[in-house]
């Protein structure tokens, strides 16, 4: 014979024993008087201006506050990721050998660091020039750098800081090929969620997709053009230099938006920068840079011919 | 006058051990002193004494009465530990305490009264604070040691002897219990003096004037009185917790296992403290005779155990004792966490105590040379750079905007660079000259620590025609293996820039840098060694 077993909860009704009406209690009338909205007003009012936006009336608790974002002070990147760097969310950036990737990342941690907020590189490539980074922008005494040798490694390395609580954490996977391959997809599961927890942004820059479904916007980029200084005529004639790249990136994915955005710009190596600075590292602005059409190491270019025949 | 405690740890021995391990705590359990069958039984719990076990058994006696007995040897660096841990616990009542011996603390308890309404209530804090360190204890309070350790030792502990009523208190026992001297003892005794009432009673000067010093410190002990009064002691600069080992440990797991728990202790007395460890030295003693000693800096000051027992396992797979382990001790030395004001306005910042244990956990995972903040190196050198520990400077008072973009391109420095095999045609014409579409021009230089090219022969005029990884042997294949694919035509290449320092070093750094454009799409930062003319590529524009 079988029994049935007992209820091992106090709340839990024995088998066969019929269910009793949910017992409704009454509601009572929402009784708020109209009269203190403006006392809470006041309140607020009497607050420094900074924090009243932090006061929220009861009426709006219930609505999930929108995610903070961090503008990169580049309007034209704030424009790609629909304003800014969107703190509790992945965002994934995809792009192979000479695209840019590195120098948006890089922007996006010196803008980060440089509003006193601190920040984690994972730099799985070890590819970071820490003067490099100085001239960026990047704050470096904000910056924690960490230089795993694994794609474990800066997987766990990246669930640490985040879980630490630093709002802003960058993975670099470098050029391929990458130790570790793309990683566990759970691993990326799990740190993007850690992300949305703890309202962190995480970067991830790679050669190709790793993250999956996980990632809220993926950019790719979709030029590249490297710039070099004109041909001028001398005797002997001025070197030609490398100055700059020509970039597009594009949305290829922004979870609950349509992707295709685009922006291009131009991205100027150190020594323009430098050169337009005077040597200062302070207020640095890209000069314009006219870009040279490529050519093949067959072709002997112009100049050289008539300098090789008048020489 | 003063009020003092006296702490006492009923069976030391048993309760030191006991409190490195805990789980023997319900089982019979005896502590013995010396080797082999000579052994002699010191202490046991109370399953083994009711089994009929005393002091001075042998271990064969004993095992005769119980024969499933945990016999453990009496192990001076658990008992070290335990008095160690014993003081701290009390200091965290009053501050100033006497070490007077194995399992017993004196420790000043006036002026304790804001704190404590009545005297039984700093007995019974004592008690607390003691336990949960593991170890039971006994606390007397009066107005002398001797009063208060014969209070101690009464039943129902806390015990108090009020102020004034401890010649009383001690009226009754018997006059050993001040220990005299022989010679002092048999002259009390002829005197007919059997208590310490009796010698209380006697008129000090006489007692001074027939037995000296020694009796009148003697008759001043049974009056209430002490000898010598509390004599703080010195907190030591480390704390340390150890144990000796029931058998030699081959395998590292097993070690872990009981290291851990030492470590817990002392990552708790270390957190009575509001202290965190800065430095780790471990010292394990090897069979027969040999020592191991490591010591683990810290990144950041941590308590954390797992980060701790992380890094002694590192430390222990990076360099094996080579024999077994017989016995261990963990040393920490002490530090205190930065502390730092937050601010209500600015962005947030992290906790400190939170940031050490992250850090140290880093630490233990990436290990050391690979977690910190970045610093430029006082060079030229792409690939140079330093790593300093990572205390970021407090946040801002006030949200403030990032500074502006500058649009700067970036490059990823290759670490080690890489061996590059460069095809490269010369030009007949001297220089300068053109390569490719590109011209050479050595008279920009990246060093300010370079000296004048001028000065030096012009290098030859090259023209870069394409460039591929160099061929490696199989020794080296696992190594190419993880670095990126450079190869390609040479579209467009710029240089050479050089680049020239530390040339008064014996490894200086004498280079000839050039910007290529691959057809693989890459732009590529190479260069070549002027002394052994090997190419290699240190970067790519990205």
């Amino acid at each position: 014979m079988i029994h049935a077993a007992e209820p091992q909860n106090a709340l839990e009704l024995p088998v066969g024993e019929p269910i009793p009406p949910a017992i409704t209690v009454p509601r009572p009338a929402l009784e708020i008087s109209e009269s203190r909205i403006p006392t809470a007003s006041a309140i607020r009012k009497s607050l420094p201006e900074m924090l009243r936006k932090r006061v929220l009336s009861a009426r709006r608790l219930s609505a999930r506050p929108a995610t903070q974002r961090w503008t990169t002070a580049d309007p034209r990147l704030d424009r790609l990721l629909d304003g800014g760097i969107q703190r509790g969310t992945l965002l994934e950036m995809v792009g192979q050998r000479s695209s840019g990737r590195f120098s948006l990342l890089l922007a996006m941690l010196a803008a980060v660091t440089s509003s006193g907020h601190p920040a984690v590189l994972i730099d799985l490539g070890d590819g970071l020039d820490p003067r490099l980074a100085a001239q960026a922008g990047i704050d470096l005494a904000r910056l924690l750098w960490l230089r795993p040798r694994r794609m474990r490694e800066a997987l766990a390395g990246a669930e640490t800081v985040l879980t630490s609580g630093f709002p802003l954490v960058a993975l670099d996977l470098g050029s391929p090929p990458v130790p570790g391959g793309r990683g566990a997809e759970a691993s990326w599961l799990r740190l993007a969620r850690t992300a949305r927890d703890r309202d962190a942004a995480l970067l991830v820059s790679a050669p190709y997709r790793v993250s999956g479904t996980t990632a809220t916007t993926v950019v790719m980029p979709k030029m590249s053009r490297p710039l070099w200084s004109e041909h001028r005529s001398g005797s002997p004639p001025p070197p030609r230099r490398f100055t700059g790249l020509r970039i597009e990136w594009e949305v290829q994915k922004r979870r609950g938006q349509s992707p295709g955005d685009r922006e291009s710009w131009t991205l100027t190596t150190a020594a323009v920068v430098n050169a337009v600075d005077g040597g200062e590292t302070t207020t640095a602005r890209p000069a314009p840079v006219v870009p040279a059409p490529v050519r093949q190491v067959s072709e002997v270019p112009a100049a050289l011919q008539s300098w090789r025949k008048t020489g | 006058m003063t009020r003092l405690a006296c702490l006492v740890v009923p069976l030391f021995p048993l309760a030191a051990r006991l409190r490195s391990e805990p789980e023997l705590a319900h089982e019979a359990v005896a502590i013995f002193e010396g080797n082999g069958n000579t052994a002699r039984l010191v202490a046991a719990t109370r399953p083994a004494r009711r089994a009929g076990l005393k002091p001075g058994f042998t271990l064969p006696q004993a095992r005769l009465l119980l024969p499933k007995l945990t016999a453990r040897p009496r192990d001076a660096e658990c008992e070290r530990s335990a008095q160690e841990a014993l003081i701290e616990a009390a200091e965290t009542i009053s501050p100033r305490s006497e070490e007077a011996k194995d399992g017993v603390v004196y420790l000043d308890v006036l002026g304790l009264e804001r704190r404590f309404a009545r005297e039984v209530q700093i007995g019974a804090a004592l008690m607390e604070a003691t336990q949960a360190e593991g170890l039971p204890t006994k606390v007397g309070i009066a107005s002398s040691k001797l009063a208060a350790r014969v209070a101690a030792d009464s039943p129902g502990s806390p015990t108090v002897v009020p102020p004034g009523g401890e010649a009383e208190f001690l009226a009754p026992l018997p006059l050993a219990r001040l220990a005299p001297e022989a010679e002092v003892a048999s002259t009390l005794e002829r005197w007919g003096v059997r208590s310490i009432g009796e010698l209380a009673r006697l008129p000090s000067a006489e007692v001074t004037s027939r037995l000296g010093r020694t009796g009148s410190e003697l008759h001043g002990i049974a009056r209430g009185m002490d000898a010598q009064p509390l004599i703080p002691r010195q907190p030591p600069p480390t704390f340390r917790e150890g144990m000796t080992l029931e058998w030699p440990l081959v395998s590292l797991e097993p070690f872990l296992f009981v290291g851990r728990a030492a470590l817990d202790r002392l990552a708790h007395r270390l957190c009575g403290r509001g202290l965190a460890c800065r430095r780790l030295e471990v010292a394990l003693r090897l069979e027969p005779d040999g020592h191991y000693e490591r010591a683990i800096e810290l990144p950041a000051p941590t308590r954390d155990t797992k980060t701790l027992l992380t890094l002694v396992r590192l430390e222990l797979e990076a360099r094996p004792p080579g024999a077994p382990v017989v016995g261990f001790s963990f040393t920490a030395h002490p530090d205190r966490s930065p502390e730092t004001q937050l601010s209500l306005f600015g962005p947030a910042t992290l906790s400190p105590d939170r940031l050490a244990a992250t850090l140290a956990r880093l630490f233990a995972l990436l290990g050391p040379g690979r977690v910190g903040s970045p610093k430029p190196l006082d060079a030229h050198r792409p690939e140079g750079f330093q790593l300093e520990p990572y205390t970021p400077p407090p946040p801002p008072e006030f949200d403030s905007p990032p500074s502006r973009g500058r649009g700067l391109l970036g490059a990823r420095t290759f670490r080690p660079a890489i061996p590059l095999e460069v095809i490269t045609a010369h030009l007949p014409r001297p220089h300068p000259i053109a390569a490719a579409d590109t011209i050479c021009e050595p008279k920009a230089t990246y060093g300010s620590a370079s000296r004048e090219v001028a000065e030096k022969p012009p290098p030859p005029s090259l023209r870069l025609l394409s460039i591929a990884n160099q061929p490696h042997d199989s020794q080296e294949a696992e190594n190419v293996a993880k670095r990126p694919t450079i190869q390609g035509k040479v579209r467009v290449a710029s240089g050479p820039w050089n680049l020239e320092e530390e040339w008064w070093s014996e490894h200086p750094v004498d280079r000839d840098y050039w910007d290529v454009e691959l057809s693989d799409g890459g732009i590529y930062r190479i260069y070549q060694e002027r002394r052994s003319q090997e190419w290699f590529a240190d970067g790519i524009y990205d």
